[in-house]
């Protein structure tokens, strides 16, 4: 049992070890030809980037020349120009200058007979309302007098009639009390002093009378 | 009846009077007939004129009709006119008199008077007839004529 | 010489404050008389040969005293300088503030006069808002009408009575009140309270005092109708309370009485139903012709609430419009006013409701029948089906919303509010806990509220209790946002 097994255990790495040699020699030969393609693919690869090069040096130098042309002939264009536009400004600012000289002067001379003008006017419209000033206060003065005077007689008339009521009705009052002071004199006196011939004779005065009035029936 | 009651008012002019004897007849009568205590009769006067009147006077009167001769004495007495004087003073029974027999030959043979006490009119009188009032005074004539009274006192000022 | 007589009589007999006098031979009832002393009389009645003479002003009467004949009646001046002021019935005033200023004499008005006839007379139309929920919209009053105010004593009658006066502020409604032998610290207490609510200025105030002479105290209630009668003609509208008659017919016994007149019932004269009925008869509306305006008349009568059959009650409930009927259990119970729903009636105030109020109040008093039906039953039962506890619930909610405080009115479209509101879905479960505490803000949300305020507005535009009912509902919502 155990030399089988032994057995087998033994051809079994001796299989395995001649399948990895066999392995093992196909990849070295693969390996080689990859290496030989790629020197390959990358000499033709070196020779048309020396083309390209080539091709860009001829460009470069060709676009120089004619980018050096063209600056000369545009500084010149500018140049040209340049002066014309300086001396048409030039021009302009003359120009400018002499109007402005001439409406300065135009102004001066305005505002130096404004001046004038300004200064007669003024002083008539002071002296106007000046006398209008005048007048207004003078007729003020007129119209508050009167009223002031008039305010004064009314109030001394309704003065006097208060005195002038006041003394009729304590004049009355008097009156009445002189009346009652009488009558009250009389009563003492002619109580006292009346004899009984002339109290019935008083009586007999007045039963007569309302007989004749006819209050009594 | 009424013949009694004239006798009576012959000579009693106020109502205050009449009242009065009417009070001592009825007192004395009754007694004279009833017997009971003497009542002392008040004054000379009343015994006087109880004495001045006339015999048949109380020949009519008797037991039996006293009450009811008195009651229609005060009834009548109710239904008499009445002339309200108001005196500056308290007269006595001759003034009273006086005065009550003129106004009987003025104004009826049975007017009554009730005199009252006013001393505020200062003379003569104030008369009430029926309800009405008139002042104949001095003190209504003076108050009519105030301004003339005024006028004559103000001279004297100065 | 001519002067005026002057006709005099002399006192004949006298008791107490009736004096007989003779002369006078054309007097007339209703002069006035002075004695020498200067007290004054009214002359009562005429006989064969006396006359009876009331006294005005007390003092000794001897016998045989003159008295003289005054040449004016029994009678007041009337004016605009009442109003504000407090007078007796003779037109002195009582109050303090000095003489009645007079411009120039004003009328002398006579306190008897006859009451207008049937053709004066107009159609009740305008109802009278007295500001009380319960009046306005269940018992409600009109102008012109006489409405009978009845109750047992302590039932707040009389506070009633200045709710209704305050509240008839800035309305145009003159009012008048006649105390008739009330006493004088209680009319000092009214005239404080009036000025402190600012009532015055449109208020009269006749007021006589217990311990003024019976026939002054028997005179309060005509020189009252007779000022009413003077605005009346002016165009204005009146109100008249006259508290109380009770105490105006016992004086008026005690005037018969000591004239030796027949007693007739429970010792009262036999006039003393035309003493009070034409009293009375002098309110009421009037046409443009008998001046316009109109005079609501309160007559008050204080009584025993176990037997109101008894004479003057019965008389005054005859004479009148209808009656309130105070109760004091309802009082003490919290109830203000504290009126019986059920026991008071107003004859004439339904014309004058407009019809959303009246719908509402058939609707309430249909409520408050059923309740008081049911609440019998709910008394043994424990368990109520819920239809009698919703009828039970809504008639407490009623009358939780029918409660006032005094001197808190209430404008009528907020009342007519209230009242529907426990018909609505938001009281459904609430119960009267809830309605006590939220009614003020309730109040105040719908007559503040952007939102509730034009609901408020647009009552009076309603034409029946459905239409309000659904505006109401739709408010449900934002009320029940206010009272979280």
């Amino acid at each position: 049992m155990i030399n089988l097994s032994i057995n087998t255990a033994i051809l079994i790495s001796a299989a395995v070890a001649i399948l990895t040699s066999l392995l093992y020699l196909r990849e070295y030969f693969l390996r080689k030809k990859i290496y030989q393609s790629q020197r390959k693919i990358s000499q033709i690869k070196l020779q048309k980037i020396a083309q390209l090069l080539a091709a860009a040096e001829e460009a470069e130098t060709q676009v120089l020349a004619e980018g050096s042309f063209a600056t000369k002939k545009l500084l010149a264009e500018f140049k040209i120009q340049l002066q014309n536009i300086v001396k048409d400004s030039q021009q302009s600012i003359n120009s400018s200058q002499n109007q402005l000289i001439k409406f300065m002067e135009r102004l001066q001379d305005t505002s130096a007979r404004f001046e004038e003008a300004s200064k007669i006017s003024g002083e008539k419209r002071i002296n106007e309302l000046f006398e209008r000033l005048e007048s207004k206060i003078s007729d003020f003065l007129i119209q508050t007098e009167q009223k002031t005077t008039s305010s004064i007689d009314l109030e001394l008339k309704a003065a006097r009639q208060l005195i002038e009521t006041y003394r009729n009705a304590q004049l009355k009052l008097i009156d009445e009390n002189i009346v009652a002071m009488m009558e009250q004199t009389l009563n003492l006196v002619l109580a006292k002093k009346l004899s009984l011939k002339d109290q019935l004779d008083l009586i007999y005065e007045a039963l007569e009378k309302a007989k004749t009035e006819k209050f009594i029936v | 009846m009424q013949d009694l009651l004239n006798s009576i008012l012959k000579d009693t002019y106020s109502i205050s009077e009449l009242k009065h004897r009417l009070r001592i007849l009825k007192n004395y009568l009754s007694e004279s007939f009833f017997g009971g205590q003497k009542v002392e009769l008040t004054g000379v006067e009343d015994t006087n004129w109880l004495k001045s009147l006339p015999a048949q006077f109380f020949q009519s009167i008797n037991k039996d009709n006293i009450y009811n001769i008195f009651t229609n004495l005060e009834a009548d007495v109710k239904k008499l006119t009445i002339l309200t004087m108001y005196l500056t003073f308290e007269p006595d029974t001759t003034t009273i008199s006086q005065i009550g027999t003129f106004a009987r030959k003025n104004f009826g043979p049975s007017l009554l008077l009730d005199i009252k006490f006013d001393p505020n009119l200062i003379a003569g009188t104030a008369l009430v007839w029926k309800g009405n009032y008139q002042d104949y005074s001095l003190r209504s004539k003076m108050a009519q004529k105030k301004e003339e009274i005024l006028e004559s006192f103000k001279k004297f000022l100065r | 010489m001519n002067i005026q007589t002057q006709e005099v009589g002399y006192a004949v007999s006298s008791r107490d404050f009736l004096v007989y006098l003779d002369g006078l031979p054309t007097i007339r009832v209703n002069d006035l008389v002075e004695s020498e002393t200067g007290l004054r009389g009214w002359v009562n009645s005429i006989f064969e040969d006396n006359v009876e003479v009331l006294m005005l002003d007390e003092g000794q009467v001897v016998p045989k005293q003159q008295f003289k004949r005054l040449p004016s009646r029994l009678g007041i001046p009337v004016g605009d300088f009442l109003l504000g002021r407090a007078i007796n019935p003779l037109g002195i005033p009582i109050d303090g503030k000095g003489l009645l200023f007079r411009a120039k004499t004003g009328p002398i008005l006579e306190l008897d006069q006859t009451a207008p006839p049937v053709e004066s007379r107009q159609f009740i139309t305008n109802q009278f808002l007295t500001g009380i929920t319960l009046i306005d919209t269940l018992i409600p009053i009109g102008r012109g009408q006489r409405e009978l105010i009845l109750g047992d004593a302590h039932s707040g009658k009389s506070g009633f009575l200045i709710d209704v006066v305050v509240n008839q502020k800035n309305t145009g409604v003159i009012c008048i009140i006649a105390l008739v032998g009330k006493p004088t610290i209680t009319v000092r207490n009214l005239i404080d309270i009036l000025k402190a609510n600012q009532a015055l200025s449109y208020t009269v105030v006749v007021a006589t005092s217990s311990s003024d002479p019976a026939p002054l105290i028997f005179l309060t209630p005509k020189t009252a109708f007779t000022i009413a009668e003077y605005f009346q003609k002016k165009g204005k509208d009146v109100l008249l309370l006259l508290d109380d008659l009770g105490a105006h017919a016992k004086i008026y016994r005690e005037i018969a009485l000591l004239g030796n007149k027949s007693p007739g019932k429970e010792s009262y004269p036999g006039d003393i139903f035309y003493q009070h009925a034409h009293l009375i008869e002098r309110a009421g509306n009037f046409l443009p012709q008998a001046g316009g305006g109109s005079i609501t008349a309160l007559p008050v009568i204080e009584l025993n609430l176990d037997d109101f059959t008894t004479l003057i009650p019965t008389n005054l409930m005859s004479m009148t419009d209808g009656h309130l009927l105070f109760k004091s259990s309802l009082h003490s119970q919290g109830q203000t006013p504290a009126i019986d729903i059920s026991l008071s009636v107003s004859r004439v105030g339904r014309q004058t409701q407009d019809q959303v109020s009246s719908f509402l109040s058939t609707r309430i008093r249909q409520v408050l029948s059923a309740a008081a039906d049911l609440e019998t039953i709910s008394r043994f039962s424990s368990e109520l089906p819920t239809h009698t506890q919703i009828i039970l619930r809504r008639k407490e909610l009623i009358l939780e919303f029918l409660k006032q405080e005094p001197l808190t009115p209430i404008p009528k479209q907020i009342q007519v509010i209230l009242l529907a509101l426990p018909f609505t879905s938001l009281f459904q479960d609430k119960n009267r806990l809830f309605a006590e505490q939220y009614k003020k803000i309730i109040i105040d949300s719908f007559l503040n509220h952007p939102q509730l305020a034009p609901i408020t507005k647009s009552v009076p535009k309603l034409k029946s209790d459905e239409e309000l009912l659904k505006l109401l509902e739709k408010a449900v919502p934002i009320l029940l946002k206010l009272l979280k």
